[in-house]
């Protein structure tokens, strides 16, 4: 079969041989004959403000039907644990935007993280907007989707699997190895190509159906006025100034990301003594311990409790924390300390309700119901 | 699987070839076309600590800082081999392979057809340069699954030894890695390519642990698992006299 390969492959670079350099296929980056096997285009849709700001996709990792589902199959699976008892789900839970209720999620050895689950929507547009190289986990630790997956995968205190194990699971199962070369076109079943397939349903996590969106367009005109000041309170510099990190109505960008999230690592001051450094512990500079994502704010009502570490357990204890601004360590963030808010935002009580209540708007409940993220 | 990985690998020497045969075609002004021969050439690798055979546990090896050394892995990428003619042309295949001291038919690298003339200089690295250290999830020697990757920092373990030290049941464990730390070997030599031929290579693992510095277990670092450690270039300087070619027939 290999050799097969090989030849087809021969005739493929042959084909392409004296077009441009990039379209060579290069050994090792691990292109999988996807571009001349037949498998269906998977076309993402957008919501309407977001038509014109497509997300990246890696370039050796097409998105298809075939690939989609078959990562959504992978997603729900437990044999991807070591003993057949958690799978991505467990976690990452759809009615939840993909995380879950607990503040430290449980591995299959009764152990607990120290790092909340992170929600999952929106992903792909780390790669237009998030750190080359340091996308994914709290702490930036994962280069790309396909990568992240490894590690929970292999954590002894989460899935606690060898990627080895996983693949010989997935090799003697009766239906992967026909879904694996319905996906990719091939009979090789390879760690990459698990990892590409969950990438590529986990990239089809797209939120952005919320009331927030749909006035997006209408000038908020379907807001009430709590939500309207509320929206005040969270854009204005001298009230809330929540926006820089967690971007919207950026008015400065013609196709405004309005992610809710920047895609960048911040200290926002609530560790004093660092007991979890973040990004320093990727990139060992000092200036960035206690850095962490910004996570969207989009879905807040289903994805608390809140953090990195999930201390807060709801938006009110979230707000007054950044509201008195108890903080009192080194590193945190210029927007954080700036004289503005060296003593807290001081938001009276009405600012601070119209702010959840703004923060409500920004809930997909379409996303939690949508039949396409569910298991089979 | 390690055969696997060899197996993959000759298939992306066939491939590379063959894009390298393309390219030079579609070069327009082209000078000198590099046509590929039926021959290859083998590396054959050994390891020694100092003149021994290295071997792991129960053997021992003293260091030149005086720890007493037993060891339980080696590991390593050996990548990117460039061949140096004497007119200055460099055959580069594309080369990952993972050499394990578990699995002896790694320690074998076998390049098909690599053309004929006189060579004057043997490069290689150990270790995965940066554009496949940042190429996330790949396949054959660079799957993740054999373990020579961090899965919670997305990058490559470029070599791994382990063991035990100072007869005290202490064990050490050192993975490199990190783009700073690719170490990069130029060894230059004489032959003249036109049959089947064989390069045999040592790595003298007691240089790891000396020459410029006297690497200490005993207060330099003996786990390692990261990138930056204070201690890493310590050893990476140490490395660079490593490897020497013993014989090439």
């Amino acid at each position: 079969m290999k050799k097969q390969h090989s030849i087809i492959l021969l005739f493929f670079i042959l084909f392409l041989s004296c077009r441009k350099d990039e379209q060579i296929q290069k050994p090792g980056t691990g292109n999988n004959l996807i571009s001349i096997f037949t498998a269906t285009p998977y076309q993402i849709t957008y919501p309407l403000f977001w038509s014109k700001n497509s997300i990246q996709i890696p370039l050796n990792n097409p998105m298809t039907v075939e690939g989609v589902a078959l990562g959504r199959l992978l997603f729900y699976d437990p044999i991807l644990s070591k003993d057949s008892t958690l799978s991505c789900s467990s976690c990452h839970k759809l009615q939840f935007a993909f995380t879950d209720t607990t503040r430290f999620s449980t591995g299959i050895t009764g152990q607990k993280g120290t790092r909340n689950a992170p929600a999952l929507f929106n992903l792909g547009w780390f790669s237009n907007y998030g750190l080359l190289n340091h996308l994914f986990f709290w702490d930036g630790g994962a280069a790309d989707i396909e990568s992240q997956a490894l590690g929970p995968i292999t954590n002894p205190i989460e899935m606690n699997e060898t990627l080895f194990n996983v693949i010989r699971k997935i090799k003697s199962s009766k239906f992967y190895p026909q879904l694996f070369k319905k996906a990719f076109g091939t009979d090789s079943v390879t760690t990459q190509l698990m990892v590409f397939a969950i990438a590529q349903f986990e990239r089809t996590f797209i939120s952005g159906n919320s009331k927030f969106d749909q006035g997006r367009l209408i000038n908020f005109t379907n807001l009430n006025p709590s939500e309207i000041n509320g929206l005040f309170v969270f854009t204005n510099t001298s009230k809330g100034d929540c926006w820089h990190c967690h971007t919207l109505v950026d008015q400065s960008s013609p196709f405004s990301p309005d992610f809710g999230t920047d895609f960048r690592f911040h200290n926002n001051g609530l560790q004093i003594i660092f007991s979890d450094s973040g990004l320093a512990r990727i990139t060992k500079n000092p200036s960035d311990m206690g850095k962490f994502k910004t996570p969207s704010v989009r879905n807040l009502v289903f994805t608390g409790p809140y953090m990195h570490d999930g201390r807060f357990a709801t938006l009110e204890q979230v707000v007054n924390f950044y509201d008195t601004m108890a903080y009192q360590g080194t590193n945190a963030d210029p927007f954080i300390t700036s004289d503005l808010h060296k003593t807290g935002l001081n938001l009276s009580n009405k600012d601070k309700s119209d702010l959840i209540a703004f923060l409500k708007t920004l809930t997909d409940s379409s996303f939690i119901t949508n039949t396409e993220f569910m298991k089979y | 699987m390690r055969k696997n990985t060899n197996h993959f690998s000759r298939q992306y020497i066939v491939i590379f070839s063959a894009i390298f045969l393309v390219f030079s075609s579609c070069k327009k002004d082209a000078s000198t076309v590099v046509a590929p021969s039926a021959y290859s050439l083998t590396f054959q690798l050994s390891h020694s600590f100092g003149n021994t055979v290295f071997q792991y546990a129960p053997q021992k090896f003293i260091t030149a800082a005086n720890d007493t050394l037993s060891f339980a892995k080696l590991e390593y990428y050996f990548t990117n081999i460039r061949l140096t003619k004497t007119d200055g042309s460099v055959i580069s295949p594309s080369t990952y392979f993972l050499v394990d001291l578990d699995n002896p038919s790694t320690e074998s690298i076998t390049l098909n057809n690599i053309p004929e003339g006189s060579y004057n200089k043997i490069s290689f690295d150990i270790g995965v340069d940066s554009a496949h250290n940042h190429s996330g999830t790949q396949t054959g020697a660079l799957d993740p699954a054999y373990s020579m990757f961090w899965t919670w920092n997305t990058g490559f373990i470029f070599y791994r030894i382990s063991g035990n030290f100072s007869s005290a049941n202490t064990t050490f464990s050192l993975d490199l890695g990190g783009d700073n730390n690719l170490m990069t070997y130029d060894l230059p030599t004489y032959f003249e390519f036109a049959k089947n031929m064989t390069v045999n290579l040592n790595m003298n693992v007691k240089e790891l642990f000396q020459n410029p510095y006297n690497y200490d277990l005993k207060t330099d670092s003996k786990d390692i698992h990261n990138t930056t450690d204070a201690s890493i270039p310590k050893l990476v300087q140490n490395a660079k006299d490593m490897f020497s070619i013993t014989l090439i027939q």
